[in-house]
């Protein structure tokens, strides 16, 4: 066989890049990715919601276990006037929160009792479709979540929000957080904040803060899809309203009355 | 016939530093070698992002590393001194110093927009995504382990006006 010069260099060329082959395979073979997954000890829910038992609630004598607890685990900052107050869970008298489901007769202890309430974690949020940045948005189990990361603080969502479920911090909120929990971020000047019913516990597997801390079990939290759940036997079984149900907002967070 | 008088012509033209660098050998060659030498000051500068790199470097860095990297001892600490705990880095150290804010950030995506925690790293050892709870948890000396090379990169990351250590470690 006559190999001319252009074979030659063909043939040449080829053993060289051989030589070269099995070392770049070495690498490729031995290289494993890392990757990104969920926690298998999370609480897994297609639509997150509570129910509030206003009956068994002891807001009336005073308690405050749940937002205690709530604004101890997310760094809540108290800044002593109601000007800046910030709140993920606080309580109403009935006929602030249900307004236009009271009238002027309604039952006389009803009328001024104390019921918990928080961000409503809505199906159809009118904070999500006002936010500029996106910094708020639906997950697809329900929760309304919030990027502070991403937050400029136009406050357009407080302005839409009908339950004045969000805050805002107008001025470093670190000097006015009593007890700090380090496993949860604070915030910064100039960014909204509200309930995201405890996201980051439900990754480890546990129930919001406000649930466990209830000693009467007046919070359920639960999935509504899932029809064996606790929330929907409470549901099925108890009369209930919500907040400003005619808004359109379909608000998740229910009430025993 | 127009071939040759072009080629007739350029050769007739006087082409200043070129022409007399073709008419001088020594000239070429020296070119040759000045070439050749940048090509391998090349390679070997490219030679930072290999594996070797980190035990390389940190032992002793030469004046060519420093010419890129700042001398080591501003840029860089001691490794005993930023690790307070025993411990894996959830990657490898040189990767962790060209591209550990390209992770943090995609940590803090995935666990804000797409709900996950979990970090496995490419050893199979798997990781909570928390600056704070992970990162910290082993670098709590934010001081000499994080400020020393941002201040001297003149970089202001904000992470830590949020993601906070404990009161004492501040």
């Amino acid at each position: 066989m006559k190999v001319d010069r252009r074979g030659f260099l063909k043939i040449g060329g080829l053993a060289v890049a051989g030589v070269f082959t099995k070392p770049v395979f070495d690498v490729f073979s031995s290289l494993r990715l890392s990757e990104i997954k969920p926690s298998e000890k999370a609480l897994v829910g297609h639509r997150w919601a509570m129910v509030v038992n206003t009956q068994t609630c002891l807001a009336e004598d005073g308690c405050k276990d749940c937002i205690e607890v709530c604004h101890q685990l997310h760094n809540v900052p108290d800044f002593g006037n109601p000007k800046d107050e910030i709140k993920w869970i606080w309580t109403l008298p009935f006929k602030e929160a249900f307004h236009g489901q009271e009238h002027e007769f309604i039952k006389e202890d009803l009328k001024d009792m104390p019921v918990p309430v928080l961000c409503n974690q809505c199906d159809n949020p009118a904070c999500v479709s006002v936010c500029p940045t996106r910094a708020t948005w639906r997950r697809e189990d329900g929760i309304v979540m919030m990027d502070y990361h991403r937050c400029i603080g136009c406050r357009y969502c407080m302005a839409a929000c009908p339950y004045g479920a969000r805050s805002f911090n107008w001025s470093n909120p670190d000097p006015f957080i009593d007890k700090g929990n380090p496993d949860f971020p604070t915030r910064t000047r100039g960014v909204v904040e509200k309930c995201n019913f405890c996201r980051e516990r439900l990754v480890k597997g546990l129930m919001p803060g406000c649930v466990e801390a209830c000693k009467e079990k007046a919070l359920i939290f639960g999935d509504l899809e899932d029809p064996n759940s606790e929330i929907r036997e409470a549901l099925r079984t108890h009369y209930s309203i919500s907040r400003k149900p005619n808004l359109g907002t379909k608000p998740q967070v229910y009430y025993l009355v | 016939m127009r071939l040759d008088l072009i080629n007739r012509n350029s050769r007739n033209r006087p082409n200043g530093l070129v022409e007399q660098i073709r008419s001088n050998r020594k000239l070429l060659i020296l070119n040759l070698v000045l070439m050749t030498v940048i090509i391998i000051l090349t390679l070997s500068m490219s030679g930072c992002t290999s594996p070797n790199y980190s035990t390389s470097f940190t032992t002793s860095g030469s004046t060519l590393c420093q010419s890129c990297h700042g001398t080591g001892e501003v840029a860089y600490v001691d490794e005993e001194k930023i690790l307070e705990k025993e411990g894996k880095c959830v990657l490898p150290v040189n990767e962790q110093r060209d591209r550990h804010k390209d992770l943090l950030h995609d940590w803090k995506k995935s666990v804000v927009r797409d709900g996950n925690s979990v970090y496995v790293a490419s050893d199979g050892q798997e990781y909570e995504m928390s600056l704070t709870g992970t990162c910290l948890g082993c670098h709590s000396n934010k001081v000499e382990f994080c400020d020393q090379c941002h201040s001297y990169a003149a970089v202001n990351p904000d992470c830590w006006n949020c993601h906070k250590l404990l009161e004492g470690d501040q």
